[in-house]
């Protein structure tokens, strides 16, 4: 996903596409072939049962996380905080799960040192989607589309 | 050299499958108690009924890398009943076989998480109020016990959520 990003913004630059021999395009057909294949590979690493499209209207974009002790990745919940609230979500840390007349909507999480992250929400303590991510590493633009996917 | 060769390589094509077994996770109710704390909030002097919402055998079987997992959502709801009924016996709280107030429990088995020496099991605990309202909470528990200490503790702390909602507090407590 890294990669993918990282191509998309080369040549959004407009990089490799102007060389007057022609190396340009060539240039252009490997990098649109890599991304594809890091676009292939990024589905493989993401699984999402999307919550339903009414939620955030629903929850009035608001958002308990329920922290998790146990997850040793450092700022891990900070990262999953500012990637909901770039999609607009007011979102509170709690300790253990809120009482429903707190909040509605909440989400748990675990993530692991080795990249895999997964992400689950409940409405009303009952589940309504959850995704998940593994690969060598989890980045914030990992995050962010997962999160996005998660909650569309 | 050539049988050797065959045999190596239908032991490796049948491994997963042929080495693969369930692991039936236990559970024992007096692995964990509640704290008397959180029944504090209950009036004393009272009866329940506490029901298992399952009537048979639930296995939730789920899959690991070479065996499954296999957690009885019968037994391990009878073990959250029987851990809540105790922590309400001690409140002073009864539970019988008929009265005003009905509580029937649902655990299910929502995954798991195995590393190195951490056994991680998730629940989903539902319960179904005598009037009608469902409260649901999900729980998990890490324990470096086995799968048994980390299904038991998930209930544990799923029933400490239920004993802390207002809904439940209200009901139990009403009139």
């Amino acid at each position: 996903m890294v990669f993918a990003v990282e191509l998309r913004s080369g040549l959004g630059e407009g990089r490799g596409v102007t060389h007057p021999k022609g190396i340009g395009l060539a240039r252009l057909n490997a990098a649109v072939l890599l991304a594809a294949l890091a676009a292939g590979c990024a589905s493989d690493r993401i699984s999402v049962v999307p919550a339903p499209a009414d939620l955030g209207a629903k929850s009035g974009k608001r958002i308990c996380i329920v922290e998790n002790p146990n997850v040793a990745v450092r700022d891990f919940v900070l990262a999953y905080r500012t990637a909901l609230e770039r999609r607009g979500y007011f979102v509170e840390i709690f300790q253990k799960n809120p009482q429903v007349s707190v909040c509605q909507l909440t989400s748990r999480y675990v993530a692991y040192a080795n990249g895999f992250a997964q992400l689950e929400l409940y409405w009303e303590g009952r589940p309504v989607g959850n995704g998940f991510h593994s690969s060598a590493a989890l980045s914030n633009e990992a995050l962010d589309t997962l999160v996005s996917r998660l909650l569309p | 050299m050539r049988f050797l060769l065959r045999v190596t390589l239908l032991i490796c094509a049948s491994g997963p499958a042929g080495c693969g077994m369930q692991v039936v996770v236990p559970t024992n109710p007096n692995n964990y108690s509640i704290e008397p704390g959180a029944v504090a909030k209950l009036r004393t002097s009272r009866s329940v009924v506490l029901r298992n919402g399952y009537t048979e055998p639930a296995p939730r079987e789920m899959p690991m890398r070479h065996n499954t997992l296999v957690v009885d959502q019968k037994q391990l709801t009878d073990t959250g009943i029987a851990m809540l009924a105790r922590a309400l016996q001690k409140q002073g709280i009864a539970t019988v076989q008929q009265a005003d107030n009905s509580v029937t429990l649902r655990v299910r088995a929502q995954g798991y998480a195995a590393q190195p020496f951490r056994w991680t099991g998730k629940v989903l605990l539902e319960a179904q109020l005598g009037d009608g309202t469902l409260i649901s909470y999900p729980n998990e528990s890490l324990s470096p016990k086995g799968w048994e200490n980390a299904f038991d503790g998930a209930v544990l702390f799923a029933l400490n959520d239920l004993l802390a909602d207002e809904r439940f507090v209200a009901y139990m407590n009403r009139p």
